[in-house]
């Protein structure tokens, strides 16, 4: 599992002057990113379909399974359904999600380098550490090798590691040395001509060159990167693209090769520790306007606001207590912050006393410039009057209470709106067109239409009068029938017929019988 | 003698008072149009005061005085304010209030689940400035509370508009402007197969000695604006 040059001694020290490399290849990626977070799909062939360059869908990535059973990347999708059946799992290939899950898993990996960044031919793949200086710290380079395949064996992802003085050679020793298979491989070579003759076995693919580069050079008969180094240097500039010079040069260490290194998100927390456990309200309350006056301090600073507060409790015995305020706009107000926070904490009960108190702020944006200007734009002050305002409101009220209504394609009348909690929606706009004019639709639709005993002349006439609360109504004007009918195929659809009725007191109602059951409901009112 | 002076008296304060509270509001202003003539005639300032409370009472349920006041809240949001309906029970059918010509990025629901709640909600937003309106549907109000949401809604310049039944005309109010909205008893212009609707608004006298009227409205299928019909007396 372990393998190391034959240069090396088993607690060789590195000088830590000398520049490593740490290359963790993980093989089949957006496979194994698939059954990271569905381990059931190993059971099965598993394959991930792309859109193919001239139209059409084609397998990008194959399980071992898959290819087991004859299934290659490139191939159609119909034919590899054919092959496989029902027995094979095709899922669409998320290139945009591999990069976004690899992001995370950098970012995870900071405890082992404070330089962690990206690096792939067709697909990011591969992870880069910039271990230089700092593998002394876990006690020698391989025992830092060691613990980053530990965590990756962890996380369920098979790994091919290897470490290097560049990161061309680091790259060259994962992907295509085959020492380095399954596991780590640390590469010891203390001069220039150990590294060229650790480079010289390894196939020119591993020198990361484009496919008609390395066409060219298969057809000139040279197949490995000693082939390549034995060449004397100014043939190489003369007869071949540049590329080649570079990659050799970088996997020599020659050229340098920067790590673009991923940073982790930038974190705005307050904490506070209480002497003993308290649940006095007072304390708590001073100990977050605190906490609100600090974290306010550190938005400032980096010019951002909050949009999201989370509030926790560390409790005795062990238990934690969690409250979250959000906001319409970003936010960077410590008054502001301790009003909602107080606001949420007086509907809630305590479980227990109180030993530590963590405020974060869990989502954050830039905070909108406001420039003042000598004849100030009230509106812009009034907008930020309904941001604080709509703040509050959702604080107390609860996110879905506080909404804005959207149109929908949907002609059963209580489906024909959705309501959007307003404190998550950035802009107002809807875009579908209502069709309906003024009196067509009650402004007040009651949630369930109410059973309403109605008189007719005939069965299925229109309606004369109705009753109801006990009260007698004599309908002196009716508009309708309106059929309204949906979703027909489904159990849920409806068909029913709508009237819009004016009684002998003037007042409008909107009623309808449904045509299955031949019953009246009152739905709605025009008030 | 005496009765006279007594009476003279009473006259005075109330003059005084009438006075008082005339100047919580900017009277140079003109108020925001109800959109019918008639109604306006019958309003201080020509319309309805920024800052004031309404109290739209409806002779009956689905007389059409939120249907009104919608439509007067459509209008004051004509600057660019936003129109908030507190909704407690749910009822609130937002397509309607686009048929009338609201439109949806300038309207908020709120549902409150209980009525302190519900009263706390709207003190909040008739403070808000950027708040042109408020619609809510409820019937009894605290003195205390009442009297709280009118300076909220001074402070905000913003409009009160409150939907109650007809019963509670007897009840105390805060409000600046009462009026009873029911239906026309007959329309002689009514014709078979037109959706027209015709509404009566009678202004209650409260304290600010604005003149009492009756004006009946016609709201039509046609057009989201109301038409006027005729002011029927004074």
């Amino acid at each position: 599992m372990f393998a190391a040059s034959h240069n090396e001694t088993p607690q060789s020290i590195v000088s830590p002057k000398e520049k490593r490399i740490l290359c963790v290849w993980i093989p089949n990626w957006p496979i194994q990113r698939i059954t990271k977070s569905q381990p059931d799909l190993k059971k099965h062939p598993l394959a991930l379909y792309e859109h193919g360059p001239r139209g059409g869908l084609r397998i990008g990535f194959t399980s071992f399974l898959a290819r087991k059973n004859g299934i290659q990347a490139g191939i159609p999708v119909a034919d590899a359904t054919a092959r496989l059946g029902s027995r094979l799992r095709i899922i669409k290939h998320d290139p945009i999600a591999d990069k976004k899950e690899l992001i995370q898993l950098a970012i995870q990996c900071h405890e082992f380098s404070p330089h962690v960044g990206l690096i792939g031919m067709e697909h990011c793949d591969t992870l880069l550490f910039d271990i230089t200086g700092s593998s002394h710290l876990f006690g020698g380079e391989e025992k830092l090798v060691q613990q980053v395949w530990q965590q990756f064996r962890s996380w369920q992802l098979f790994t091919r590691m290897a470490t290097a003085k560049s990161v061309g050679a680091a790259w060259a020793f994962a992907h295509c040395d085959a020492r380095s298979k399954p596991g780590p491989f640390v590469c010891q070579q203390n001069t220039p001509i150990d590294l060229a003759n650790e480079l010289g076995t390894l196939p020119l693919n591993s020198l990361r060159l484009t496919a008609k580069t390395l066409q060219t050079l298969s057809e000139l008969g040279l197949e490995t990167v000693g082939q390549i180094l034995t060449l004397p240097r100014n043939s190489l500039v003369s007869r071949f693209p540049s590329e080649l010079l570079q990659r050799v040069d970088q996997a020599l260490g020659k050229l340098e090769e920067p790590i673009v290194a991923l940073n982790p998100p930038q974190e705005f927390v307050a904490e506070w520790d209480f002497f003993y456990p308290t649940q006095r309200q007072d304390a708590i309350f001073i100990a977050i306007a605190e906490l609100s006056d600090r974290l306010a301090k550190q938005l400032h600073q980096e010019n951002r606001g909050a949009l999201e507060i989370t509030c926790k409790m560390t409790c005795e015995p062990k238990s934690t207590f969690l409250e979250t305020v959000k906001f319409y706009r970003p936010v960077c107000n410590a008054q502001h912050f301790l009003e909602l926070i107080e606001l949420k904490l007086e509907q809630a009960r305590l479980p227990a006393s109180i030993v530590n108190i963590t405020l974060k702020a869990t989502r954050h944006s830039l905070a909108t410039p406001r420039q003042k200007e000598l004849f100030a734009d009230r509106t812009n002050d009034y907008a930020e009057e309904f941001s604080l305002l709509v703040n509050q409101l959702t604080s107390r009220l609860g996110e879905k209470a506080v909404v804005c209504p959207l149109l929908c394609a949907n002609s059963q009348p209580e489906l024909a709106f959705r309501e959007e909690p307003l404190i998550s929606r950035r802009s107002l706009k809807s875009s579908f067109a209502y069709r309906f004019s003024a009196l067509q639709r009650p402004t007040i639709l009651f949630p369930r239409p109410l059973p309403l005993e109605v008189t007719a002349v005939f069965p299925d006439g229109p309606p004369q009068g109705f009753v109801r609360a006990g009260k007698n109504y004599r309908i002196t004007r009716k508009f309708g029938p309106e059929r309204i009918e949906t979703g027909w195929w489904g159990k849920k659809g409806i068909r029913r017929d709508y009237y819009c009725v004016e009684t002998s007191c003037g007042a409008w109602y909107w009623i309808f019988r449904s045509i299955s059951s031949r019953k009246w409901f009152l739905h709605g009112e025009f008030a | 003698m005496q009765a006279n002076n007594s009476h003279d008296v009473i006259a005075k304060l109330s003059e005084q008072i009438a006075r008082i509270e005339a100047n919580t509001l900017d009277s140079q202003d003109a108020g925001i149009s109800s959109g019918y003539r008639q109604l306006d005639a019958l309003l201080p300032n020509g319309g309805f005061m920024p800052g004031s409370l309404i109290d739209w009472l409806e002779a009956d349920r689905g007389n059409g005085a939120f249907t009104l006041a919608l439509l007067v809240a459509r209008e004051a949001c004509r600057q660019g304010g936003i129109c908030v309906v507190v909704d407690q029970r749910n009822r609130f059918y937002p397509p309607a209030a686009v048929g009338w010509g609201l439109p949806l990025n300038q309207l908020v629901v709120v549902r409150p689940k209980n009525d302190s709640d519900e009263i706390w909600a709207l003190t909040q937003i008739l403070r808000c400035r950027h708040v042109a309106a408020v619609l809510c549907y409820r019937n009894h109000y605290e003195p205390f509370a009442f009297r709280r949401l009118q300076l909220a809604a001074e402070t905000g310049q913003t409009l009160g508009c409150l939907i109650r039944s007809k019963e509670m005309e007897c009840q105390p109010s805060w409000a600046n402007v009462r009026l009873l909205v029911s239906a026309c008893s007959e329309d002689p212009n009514a014709r078979e197969g037109t959706r027209d609707r015709c509404l009566k608004v009678r202004t209650l006298d409260l304290h600010m000695h604005h003149k009492v009227g009756i004006a009946e409205i016609k709201l039509s299928n046609a057009h989201t604006t109301v038409r006027n019909v005729r002011r029927i007396a004074q």
